[in-house]
């Protein structure tokens, strides 16, 4: 099914998913310091998960502190939140030249990634999708320099983030070919300092836009498919997002989805569900409501999979998320209602 | 009418985010007679809330709010060692802070910015700040306001704890929040005084929590 709405398709019902490991992480207890070193106990819960909610895809990923961990930044792990860095791997545009990365791929995180979806391609891979999901090489920019230095330098030393980005978009290739060797049929990657919250619609066209066509080509060239998700409202956006040849956009609860319909085509939509103040903080009945407005408005004639907008907050409930799945199996039928 | 060129050139370069030449046009000003208190009044506020427009009307992103942001800083610190010998400037002090879990500081610096440059003292307690850390500063400074922010769903929950912190030790001080996931309304449901969707928003507010 989400293989259907990927090439534009009306699938037999709008797929679900739930593109989050720290989510499911959290609910079958493990720690987010320590889970992302342990394929078998990263493989564990997402079985769980699978027997517990039957989603339409696993979601095996690489955690957003990982290549920036290699590189030297630092993070704290507060209980039932997600990493917060401390201490960024390069502090000046100087410190780049001395960076190297011969061996990425050895990181015990990078090959307990590698493994893990390894795993559940074996186990899955028939059944349900397998969609890689990890933060892209500009979100990793953005952790091996802080992001308050990446925006000002931006302006002050566009060559230097040129530089910073080639060597994360090289690193960040180097740590995911292995996975979609192993047969994923999904990667999903985020690109979130483009966000129009944060920088102009020019820059991101200018600058970052290259690298997001680039890495997209790149996968296609492996066989799998593409999504790519930028946080905030991205409509300034979209028609660039989709001109990179994804195949999915995975977009944020605060992008009005039917204008987004109309600007493109048929290239998928993931999304959009509000972590916060539906997911977290809603009822099941509020999810399944905003779960059938979502659908309707984003997916009447397919291209779409419901998804949350962004990263799930650990603390939501397990009755919130299987609202939005069960909302996607009993009302997501084609052709969808009135 | 040198002084006013002056004037008008300084709060270019902030604008412009220039902060290289920010400085040496605040001391330029210094040198003229002006007062430096009349310098942050007259360039460097009009600059700063004109960034703020800038912002509004989508003709400014976070990177060229930040350079404004250097560029008023590097004028400030040629600034402030003259300010200190002005009286009655402050129109309040602001306690500001990041919620616990969170390092974010972009939107709570530019906030801090904003607010000095209207004239507040503030009070910044950086990130990561638990609510008993916002109310031991808000006792210790005499604030009017506190300020919280929040980039991620998980750590706008502490604001709840800011507020309940604030209720139970009886503090007379206004509260108000924002940041990327917070609304309106969940500002609201959570009783804070008031809400800034922006920057600009939140000195607006601020300085309407100071005329009562």
């Amino acid at each position: 099914m989400i293989d259907a709405a990927l090439t534009g398709e009306i699938p037999e019902r709008v797929p679900v998913a739930v593109v989050s490991s720290a989510w499911v992480f959290s609910t079958y207890d493990m720690d987010l310091a320590s889970t992302y070193e342990n394929a078998d106990e990263m493989t564990k819960a997402w079985k769980a998960f699978d027997r517990e909610f039957g989603a339409d895809a696993v979601v095996p990923s690489l955690s957003s502190t990982v290549i920036p961990s290699y590189f030297g930044t630092t993070w704290k792990y507060p209980k039932g939140g997600f990493p917060m860095l401390m201490e960024p791997a390069v502090k000046d545009s100087s410190e780049l030249d001395s960076v190297t990365w011969d061996d990425i791929t050895e990181d015990p995180s990078v090959r307990a990634a590698t493994k893990h979806a390894g795993q559940l391609v074996d186990l899955f891979g028939d059944e349900r999708c397998v969609w890689f999901m990890t933060t892209g090489p500009l979100s990793n920019a953005a952790r091996i320099v802080e992001t308050q230095f990446l925006m000002e330098s931006l302006i002050e030393d566009p060559d230097f983030v040129r530089d910073l980005f080639r060597l994360s978009m090289e690193s960040f290739k180097a740590v995911t070919e292995p996975v979609l060797d192993l047969g994923v049929d999904v990667m999903d990657f985020s690109s979130s300092p483009g966000s129009p919250d944060l920088i102009s619609p020019r820059m991101y066209r200018d600058f970052f836009w290259k690298f997001d066509r680039e890495l997209v080509k790149w996968i296609h060239s492996k066989g799998v498919k593409a999504i790519f998700h930028i946080c905030g409202d991205t409509m300034r956006i979209i028609e660039p997002m989709k001109d990179t040849g994804a195949d999915g956009l995975s977009v944020d609860s605060t992008l009005d989805l039917a204008s987004a319909r109309k600007a493109i085509d048929r290239t998928a939509l993931v999304g959009n569900l509000d972590p916060a103040n539906v997911l977290m903080n809603g009822t099941p009945s509020t999810v399944r409501e905003e779960s059938l407005k979502a659908m309707k408005t984003g997916g009447p004639d397919g291209a779409f999979i419901l998804a949350p907008g962004c990263d799930v907050p650990p603390t939501c409930s397990r009755d919130n998320i299987l609202a939005m799945i069960e909302a996607a199996k009993q009302d997501g039928l084609y052709p969808l209602g009135p | 009418m040198r002084t006013s060129e002056t004037i008008n050139r300084l709060a270019e370069a902030i604008v412009d985010g220039n902060r290289k030449s920010s400085p040496i046009l605040a001391q330029d000003l210094l040198n003229e007679g002006v007062e430096a208190y009349s310098i942050v009044i007259d360039a460097c506020s009009v600059a700063m809330a004109r960034v703020g427009e800038l912002y509004q009307e989508g003709e400014y992103f976070v990177p060229e709010i930040l350079m404004s942001a250097k560029a008023f800083e590097a004028a400030m610190t040629v600034l402030e060692p003259h300010l200190k010998e002005a009286k009655g400037k402050a129109s309040g002090t602001v306690v500001l802070g990041v919620c616990e879990g969170d390092i974010h500081t972009i939107g709570k610096n530019l906030v801090a910015t904003m607010l000095e440059a209207a004239g507040f003292n503030v009070i910044d307690l950086g990130s990561d700040v638990a609510a008993d850390r916002f109310a031991d500063a808000a006792v210790e400074h005499g604030a009017d306001i506190i300020g919280a922010s929040a980039l991620m769903t998980t750590s706008m929950i502490g604001m709840k704890d800011i507020i309940e912190t604030i209720k139970a030790r009886k503090l007379d001080v206004r509260i108000m929040v924002g940041g990327g996931p917070v609304t309106r309304e969940y500002a609201n449901s959570i009783g804070a005084d008031g809400y800034g969707e922006d920057a600009k928003e939140a000195v607006d507010l601020a300085l309407r929590f100071m005329e009562g």
